[in-house]
């Protein structure tokens, strides 16, 4: 009998995970982007709008990678809005007024407490998911009410403001020209830091899912839990790896927040948690586990930001706004799920390409 | 009896899977008030026929009679319709439901006019306890079935089926999970069944209870009806020379290789009423057969020792030294790989692809600097083992959903071979695979062996059972009835030890002593 010998290509195992899918989904930006140009090319690309845009999708974009690990081990995590607030509220806290009798601890210091509290709140619903088998939707939505409570209750409802000119408003304020004094540098000095932030966040999380034993394991457990447990994955241990990581982003993303707001206030960050699983649905994670990038989360934080800039730019009724945003969700998650073969058999005809 | 009377009658119903062909026309009849045995080897067709009665499968050819009308079954609602009910081993009951909300499910009865937009519950009680009563199940209607006995829903699921009229009812393997004093009630309900003209067809692989309660047998092979029997003229020797009558093929057929020094040494492996005081001993070289009958505790014995499930107790032994497993990862570490019985959800993972179903046991072995992985190295191990065993893909990053049966399985295999284990546990490792790939499987097996590795193989299949062990452990009823030597072994011994037909304590004299070297 002959031997068969496959075919060794190199294809890296992102393009193999979803090649097909991030080009649609970068096609989509694109041109999405094209037209708000065409539409209004005044304002749309000037840097202080595509800065508007940046900071947008650094803040949306952080927490769909959370998500998105979240979600390929077949999870949720509803927590992160509230957590944006609470995580937001300590670290002004702890800078401006210090907790019970201990006072003002320094930036830096205050910043790492943060977001170690952010990835302890993460293991704790990591370990209620996996050792307690409660599942993700009810413990992180208990989390939701809580962590929200929380932050009003130490605030008394009242924001904790810092003066203009505290250091740690560079954070979420500054961008890189006044991080490096690239002044005259044009739409290069006016990336955000925050995005820079989330571009170095992306590259490590791209690392972990791509070319570290544990994330072949994040998703071999999203594939088939049972499976990987007899392969001997150690199942518990990466679930409460991808809660921890999604808890440390949404404290990363609150500081950041609180930041650029100047102010760390329990009314920040309402239904964010939503919007960062839209963003992640859009780059093509699919909520039944298993699959889902890096890329895919920026891409789909992108199509937010750019349609949700857009729509202002074009003076669209922010009523308005909302409805088209959640037709795009819709149709987003329709065509994926049709393109992958599952669905109404009349609108497959419809999407499937010859290939 | 004219043919006019029977309720049930089947000619010729074939039926073929993809690789393979689960039943050739075979035949059946039931008359009203008929208790018929459906006895047969793990595999004959049995499931497969039922399923075709029921509605789940349709048949490929033949023809349908029901109470003498030619008729094409397309659903299992249609079945019903027809007054076909059949009883699953695993019942579908609501268990926060009362019984009789599940008795009259999807047809609750309504009040008059407007009322019909509501239940009328006292009347769907009422209804639901008298054919309870009928049947002299005890049980009130109004129990919520999560607060019944295995035996108490099998009643409401009889209880269901009558409630739509049932005529025929088929009960798949009842007694399975049934105390015997709970047997004995169920029994009462089949002979009031009996009386009230409905035809039972019953399922087991119990001959004991063939002969308390049937009234004629027929017996399955290979998908083909051996024979029918009236009771008065079968004898349990005579159906299970009916059941396994076949000669061992060529086709299983282990190579000579050294058999070594004990590997694993299983003692007093315990988990309550499942398995009880497992005892054996596997040595280099050798494989080591698990026969017995389904439900005979071997899958739960193989996946107690790899660390899947929990055992309330027992030791075990590699190269003599206890170890202890508690999970999949211990048994990894200790150089156990694991080839599971349901290999598309429990032995890979569909969606990913051939390289890495293949890489995730041994990911570690590949990494630079302890954290990030080698790629180069992970695509010479997958390309290495899908050589070695053949396995036809088109490239290393196809999704292994996309592969036939029998390279799925092989897929499974490297991905422990890459591994390098010392033992090798496979359940059911040739099971719904082709022949040409079962015969690469079985090479590879005695390659294994020759190599030193110790093989246990679970297996439903006798001839296979027969030709690749070296010895053979029979389970029955979660105990090791006996370990047979394959010199002494024949199809018919073991089926003798697995019904429990035979219970002569020779297994327990056989249970090596640990080795003291």
């Amino acid at each position: 009998m002959p031997k068969t010998e496959p075919r060794i290509q190199k294809v890296s195992f992102l393009t193999q995970l979803g090649r097909f899918r991030e080009i649609n989904v970068l096609a989509a930006l694109l041109l999405l982007s094209l037209y708000f140009y065409w539409r209004r090319p005044d304002i749309f690309v000037k840097p202080a709008n595509l800065a508007v845009i940046m900071r947008f999708i650094a803040t949306f974009g952080m927490l769909a990678i959370g998500e998105v690990l979240v979600i390929i081990t077949g999870g949720i995590d509803l927590s992160v809005g509230s957590m944006l607030a609470f995580t937001g509220v300590i670290t002004a806290w702890m800078m401006l007024k210090g907790i019970g009798n201990i006072p003002p601890i320094g930036v830096a210091p205050a910043i790492l407490i943060t977001l170690i509290t952010g990835a302890l709140v993460g293991i704790w619903h990591g370990a209620f998911v996996t050792k307690l088998k409660i599942p993700p939707f009810i413990i992180t939505l208990g989390t939701y009410l809580i962590a929200r409570g929380l932050a009003a209750n130490i605030t008394r409802g009242y924001p904790q403001v810092f003066d203009s000119g505290h250091p740690f408003l560079i954070l979420g304020q500054g961008d890189l020209a006044a991080l490096l004094g690239l002044h005259g540098w044009g739409l290069f000095g006016a990336i955000p830091i925050s995005f820079v932030i989330l571009l170095v966040i992306a590259v490590i999380v791209f690392i972990i899912l791509n070319h570290t034993p544990l994330g072949y394991r994040i998703y071999a457990v999203g594939g088939n839990i049972e499976a990987a447990r007899l392969s001997g994955v150690n199942v518990d241990r990466v679930r409460i790896f991808c809660y921890a990581t999604s808890g440390f982003l949404a404290a990363l993303t609150g500081v950041i927040l609180a930041s650029r707001l100047g102010q760390g206030t329990p009314v920040v960050g309402s239904a964010y948690e939503l919007w960062a699983i839209a963003a992640a649905v859009i780059g093509g994670t699919s909520l039944m586990g298993g699959e889902g990038t890096v890329i895919g989360a920026i891409l789909g934080a992108a199509i937010m930001g750019v349609m949700q800039n857009g729509m202002v730019v074009l003076n669209i009724s922010s009523y308005i706004q909302d409805v088209i945003l959640g037709t795009v969700l819709v149709i987003a998650v329709v065509y994926d799920t049709v393109r992958r073969g599952g669905g109404f058999d009349f609108l497959k005809k419809w999407f499937s390409r010859p290939s | 009896m004219s043919e006019q009377n029977l309720i049930l009658r089947m000619e010729g119903i074939s039926k073929a899977f993809p690789g393979v062909r689960a039943l050739s026309n075979v035949d059946l009849e039931l008359s009203p008030g008929e208790v018929l045995a459906l006895v047969g080897e793990n595999g004959a067709g049995k499931s497969t026929l039922m399923k075709i009665i029921s509605g789940a499968y349709r048949r490929d050819t033949g023809r349908t009679f029901v109470s003498g009308q030619e008729v094409e079954i397309t659903s299992p609602r249609h079945a019903r319709e027809l007054g076909i009910a059949i009883i699953y081993q695993e019942f579908n009951l609501a268990p926060n439901q009362s019984a009789a909300a599940n008795i009259f499910m999807g047809r609750e009865p309504r009040r008059p006019g407007l009322g019909r937009f509501f239940v009328d519950r006292r009347r769907m009680e009422n209804d639901a306890q008298e054919l309870l009563d009928r049947i002299g199940a005890r049980i009130s209607a109004t129990t919520l079935v999560r607060n019944l006995s295995v035996a108490e829903r099998q009643m409401v699921e009889i209880a269901k089926a009558l409630a739509v009229d049932a005529r025929i009812i088929i009960m798949d393997e009842p007694t399975s999970a049934l105390g015997e004093d709970e047997v004995e009630t169920l029994f009462e309900v089949i002979r009031t069944l009996k009386k009230q003209g409905i035809g039972v067809i019953f399922i087991t692989h119990r001959l004991e209870e063939v002969f308390r309660i049937a009234d004629r047998v027929v017996v399955l092979r290979d998908g083909m009806r051996i024979g029918s029997l009236p009771i008065g003229e079968a004898s349990p020797e005579k159906i299970i020379q009916m059941m396994v009558g076949r000669e061992v093929g060529d086709l299983f057929r282990k190579k000579k290789a050294e058999i070594g020094a004990p590997l694993l040494e299983v003692r007093g492996l315990t988990r309550r009423g499942v398995v009880e005081n497992v005892c054996f001993t596997l040595r280099r070289g050798e494989i080591l057969g698990f026969a017995g009958l389904v439900g005979a505790g071997r899958t739960e014995t193989v996946r107690m020792i790899f660390g899947a499930d929990p055992k309330d107790a027992g030791e075990i032994l590699i190269e003599g030294r206890p170890v202890r497993i508690e999970s999949p990862r211990d048994a990894l570490a200790a150089g156990i790989g694991f080839v599971p019985e349901d290999r598309s959800n429990h032995g890979l993972i569909l969606r990913l692809s051939v390289l890495e179903n293949i890489v995730l046991p041994s990911l570690e072995q590949h990494t630079r600097l302890g954290v990030l992985l080698d790629h180069m190295g992970l695509l010479k191990t997958a390309q290495t083992f899908v050589s070695k065993l053949n396995i036809r893909v088109a490239q290393l990053q196809q999704k292994v959903m996309f592969l036939s049966g029998g390279n799925q399985q092989k897929a499974v295999v490297a991905k422990w071979l890459a591994l390098r284990p010392r033992i090798l546990i496979m359940d059911e490792p040739t099971r719904g695979i082709d022949v040409g790939a079962k015969a690469e499987i079985h090479a590879l097996m005695s390659q294994l062996a020759q190599e030193g590795v110790g093989i246990i193989m679970v297996s439903s299949e006798l001839p296979e059972i027969l030709g690749m062990s070296d010895r053979i452990l029979v389970m029955s009823e979660g105990k090791v009835a006996a370990i047979l030597d394959r010199q002494e072994a024949t199809q018919e011994l073991i089926m003798a030890y697995a019904s429990g037909e035979k219970l002569e304590d020779k297994g327990a004299a056989m249970v090596p002593t640990p080795a003291t070297s």
